[in-house]
């Protein structure tokens, strides 16, 4: 594929899929950095154009490169951007506080994290998770499985906050 | 077992909201990228700039300048009825003119008023300010090597009563990128400035800031508005007013360090308004929208690009949820994304709101439209302003909700603008905790959420301290750990191997006997890491392959590199993990104590129930504390509880329902506050005090488990599905 091309490309991601790439951000980085980790992912990946060497989608490269992007800024405040940002208050349906969900984000090994996000943030498949993390498809669903594994364990601290 | 698919999908949502896209802009990328940009975005980024630009207008009024310090902020004249500050240049002020014919922009005529401006390290930092729609208005614009723009309105509410010379407006924004750092296994990177800025009481003769390293610094003071620059290897984190020899600490929230909390400075107020909704509502709804109709405006063509406004989009329109100020919102009908595929829903819609325009654009989120109102008759979401001290508050309210009011911390009471059940409002963060209360047309209250600072509600997930202080505790060949002091008063501990870091980790040290590892496994190869107790001398890690890893604790804490040999494909390497005592006894690793789920009975005895298909089942014992299985057979398809694994709570359940009970049941807990031949309800202990579920009312239907063995005050569990009771049972301790 060709520079040109592959810059009009990253447009089309870029314009269609931006939210879902701040909102990926944001829960690695924080909603301050969120929007600067996604112009630069981008940035970088125009500059980098040549590594590409069309072994998978563009988009998966592009997420690759946002994660690392995200990862070189703020590498472990998950926990930090998910306490702090916007979500006081809720309440899921099952009277469970999301603090729940937000105490299970941040205790999941990185890579199952970072599943969940591209998972339900992205809503990328499992075909997509595997080739951004660089893992076989079965990988991606055994790792998404530990993480509702232990959300289900979770659940009893959950329930007594 | 538990279909917890939903659980997430509901709480990942409200964590982090689908953003807005307002401030996507290609052309930024390009020119960090050093591509030219094409022609044809050219018309765009002038859109875009106008659109910022739409950001800093009003109209002021000036008045005379009165002196005092600590008479509260009726001595803020120029901000209050004053004109801060000098005139904008005319540029500037033609360039904002332009962006007030805009749709959604500040009333036409306004004027923008520079109030400081400096230079340091080749930039330029302007401040501009400007009233509007009850809130002032500050926006920061820093040109030179780096370009920055900052835009914050706090409300006036935080000025009118408040008795603090002062108001922090931003704390430690970011300006430009200098270097990587760390703290301890964290990296990040360091700002190249941390830029404070705020308005001041009229007397207020110095502004001094204390830094996270110690140092002082006094803000530069123009007027009745300052402005501080400060490295960006340290962060303001204290903040006092001086007028002659009186020294006022004004409200702050520092901010959070990396793996830190915010750190609030200044009053620390309680709750206040109702606490208890007097009328339970159910099934909220939002009788023009599920009609479709055309209420508000049409959404203009100029803010699609913001809102995402897409193909798929089956309604929307553009409400005004308080006449008087320039905010729109726009609300969508929307078929659900594919994170809902696996999630049993009403219908496949969902329902979008998004603030656009005005002072506090760029936030919004969606629900599924028929969970829109199932915790409390109105929605709620929140995003955090620019330098972390204000909050706007918006959402969507049912028909049910005929006013909104703010109950603040300081105990100041803000109508909230309500119209077209659509509603907007902001909060100073200092003046938190703050609650949110729905009436209905009848005064009753009929909704509740109180909204708490991080650092308030932290006693539930303790966290590092702020800009805490990480040491190695240990290094083996697997990695290192570190450790820095809680916000609880006890330890965090993070763990890196290779180039990850896991953490941090606060929970409480675990006992005696207790072990809280976890395991971590990669084609690469696989690690055991985590923390035992005291009693613990040895912990013995049993592989998949048969053999058996033997690791002693160094100080409490395990990180042991397991074999290569040991991760096998990308499956979990460790079968079981034990540990043994000093006098030599064998401690197993504890498992979950409760568990639950949905299913038909498979087994029935008069000890044991099995409940599931054949290749997932579930046994829990039946122990003299389970509830009655009299009326159960085998086939009988149930939802329960079971606590260290004895059945605790069992109810009947439709199949079809099956899938996502969790997401339609309530499972409470706490003592009966009210029983009569219709209804219970309880205080449920589940659910945080003071919110819309922390008192359950359940409807006694013909098929409701009979309630004639229990009394008020006696403390049970339940299942409440929809309304209904499904299923009743003493609390098992």
């Amino acid at each position: 594929m060709r520079k040109r091309d592959l810059i009009a490309e990253l447009e089309l991601l870029y314009r269609g899929r931006y939210r879902q790439f701040v909102r990926v951000a944001t829960a690695i980085v924080g909603e301050d950095r969120a929007h600067d980790v996604v112009q630069e992912a981008f940035a970088r990946a125009i500059r980098s154009l040549d590594s590409y060497r069309g072994e998978g989608t563009v988009e998966a490269w592009l997420w690759q490169v946002l994660i690392n992007a995200a990862r070189a800024v703020r590498q472990s405040l998950v926990a930090t951007s998910l306490l702090n940002e916007r979500t006081e208050g809720w309440t899921t349906e099952n009277g469970h506080t999301d603090d729940g969900v937000r105490a299970w984000v941040v205790s999941l090994p990185e890579r199952q994290r970072l599943a969940v996000f591209l998972r339900y943030y992205a809503d990328l498949d499992y075909r997509s998770i595997g080739e951004v993390l660089g893992v076989e498809v079965g990988t991606v669903s055994a790792t998404l499985s530990a993480a509702h594994t232990s959300l289900r364990r979770s659940l009893k601290e959950v329930s007594r906050d | 077992m538990i279909d917890v698919e939903p659980l997430i999908i509901s709480g990942l949502d409200r964590l982090v909201p689908l953003p807005s896209g307002e401030r996507a802009n290609w052309q930024e990328v390009l020119a960090s990228a050093g591509v030219a940009s094409r022609p044809r975005f050219a018309r765009k980024r002038l859109v875009v700039a106008a659109a910022c630009l739409a950001a800093v207008s009003a109209i002021v009024v000036a008045t005379p300048v009165r002196a005092a310090l600590g008479h509260g902020f009726e001595t803020f004249s120029t901000w209050l009825t004053g004109s801060p500050g000098k005139p904008s240049s005319p540029s500037v002020q033609r360039a904002f003119d332009r962006a007030t014919r805009s749709w959604a922009g500040f009333p036409e005529g306004t004027k923008l008023r520079r109030l400081v401006q400096t230079r340091t390290g080749g930039m330029t930092f302007t401040l501009y300010g400007f009233r509007a729609a009850g809130s002032l208005c500050l926006r920061l614009v820093v040109t030179g090597s780096v370009s920055a723009r900052t835009f914050v309105c706090p409300p006036l509410s935080a000025l009118r009563g408040s008795n603090q010379p002062g108001l922090v407006v931003a704390a430690n924004e970011a300006v430009g990128i200098t270097r990587q750092s760390a703290s301890g296994p964290f990296s990040f990177v360091e700002p190249k400035f941390v830029v404070t800025f705020g308005v001041v009481a009229d007397g207020v003769q110095r502004i001094e800031l204390g830094g996270s390293d110690g140092t002082s610094t006094t803000a530069l003071l123009n007027g009745d508005t300052f402005l501080a620059i400060g490295k960006g290897s340290s962060r303001v984190t204290r903040a006092w007013a001086i007028a002659g020899n009186r020294r006022v600490a004004l409200p702050l929230i520092a901010g959070s360090s990396p793996s830190g909390l915010p750190q609030v400075t200044g009053p620390q107020f309680s709750v206040k308004g109702p606490a208890t909704v007097q009328r339970t509502v159910h099934g909220g709804a939002i009788r023009w929208l599920a009609r479709r109709e055309p209420r508000g405006a049409a959404v203009p063509g100029s803010v699609h690009h913001i809102v995402g406004v897409l193909p798929d989009v089956i309604f929307h329109r553009e409400i005004t949820p308080d006449p008087s100020a320039p905010e729109r919102m726009v609300v969508s009908v929307r078929p659900v994304g594919a994170a809902y595929s696996g999630a049993h829903l009403r219908n496949k819609l969902q329902v979008c709101a998004e603030v656009v325009g005005g002072r506090f654009a760029g936030g919004g989120g969606c629900w599924p439209a028929g969970r829109l109102f199932s915790t409390a008759p109105f929605s709620l979401g929140l995003l955090n302003q620019p330098g972390g001290q204000t909050v706007t508050i918006a959402g969507l309210a049912s028909d049910d909700v005929a006013k909104l009011t703010l109950y603040l911390g300081t105990a100041r009471v803000v109508e909230v603008p309500l119209h077209d059940n659509g509603y907007i409002t902001s909060a100073a963060k200092a003046d938190y905790p703050v609650r949110l209360v729905a009436y209905d047309s009848a005064g009753r209250v009929i909704g509740i959420q109180t909204l708490q600072e991080s650092s308030h509600t932290n006693q539930a997930f303790p966290q590092p301290v702020a800009n805490a202080q990480w040491h190695s505790l240990l290094r083996t060949s697997a990695g290192e750990v570190f450790r820095a002091r809680s916000t609880v008063g006890g330890t965090c501990y993070a763990i890196r191997v290779g180039v990850v870091t896991s953490g941090p980790t606060c929970e409480s040290p675990p006992a005696a006997n207790e072990l809280q590892l976890g395991v971590g496994w990669s084609k690469q190869g696989a690690e055991v890491t985590g923390r035992v107790g005291s009693a613990v001398s040895r912990v013995l890690i049993h592989l998949s392959d048969g053999k058996t890893q033997t690791i002693s604790p160094i100080r409490g804490y395990i990180l042991a590199a397991l074999p290569p040999s040991a991760a096998t494909g990308n499956h979990n390497p460790v079968r079981s993990i034990t540990a043994v005592a000093a006098n030599g006894r064998t401690i197993k690793q504890p498992g979950s104590n409760l568990s639950g789920g949905s299913g038909p009975i498979t087994r029935l005895s008069p000890t044991a129930i099995a409940i599931g298909s054949n290749s997932a089942t579930h046994i829990c014992r039946v122990t003299p504390e389970s509830p009655s299985l009299r009326g159960y057979t085998v086939g009988t398809h149930v939802q329960y509880l079971c606590q260290n694994r004895a059945l605790s709570l069992i109810g009947r359940s439709t199949p079809r329902r099956s899938a996502n009970w969790a997401s339609r049941t309530i499972w409470a807990k706490g003592p009966i506050t009210a029983l009569t031949p219709t209804t219970i309800s309880l205080r449920n202990t589940n659910a945080p005090a003071g919110t819309s579920a922390a008192t359950i009312t359940c409807a006694l239907k013909e098929d409701s488990p009979k309630t004639t063995n229990f009394h008020r005050a006696e403390r049970i569990q339940v299942f409440c599905s929809r309304g209904r009771l499904t299923a009743i049972n003493r609390e098992v301790p």
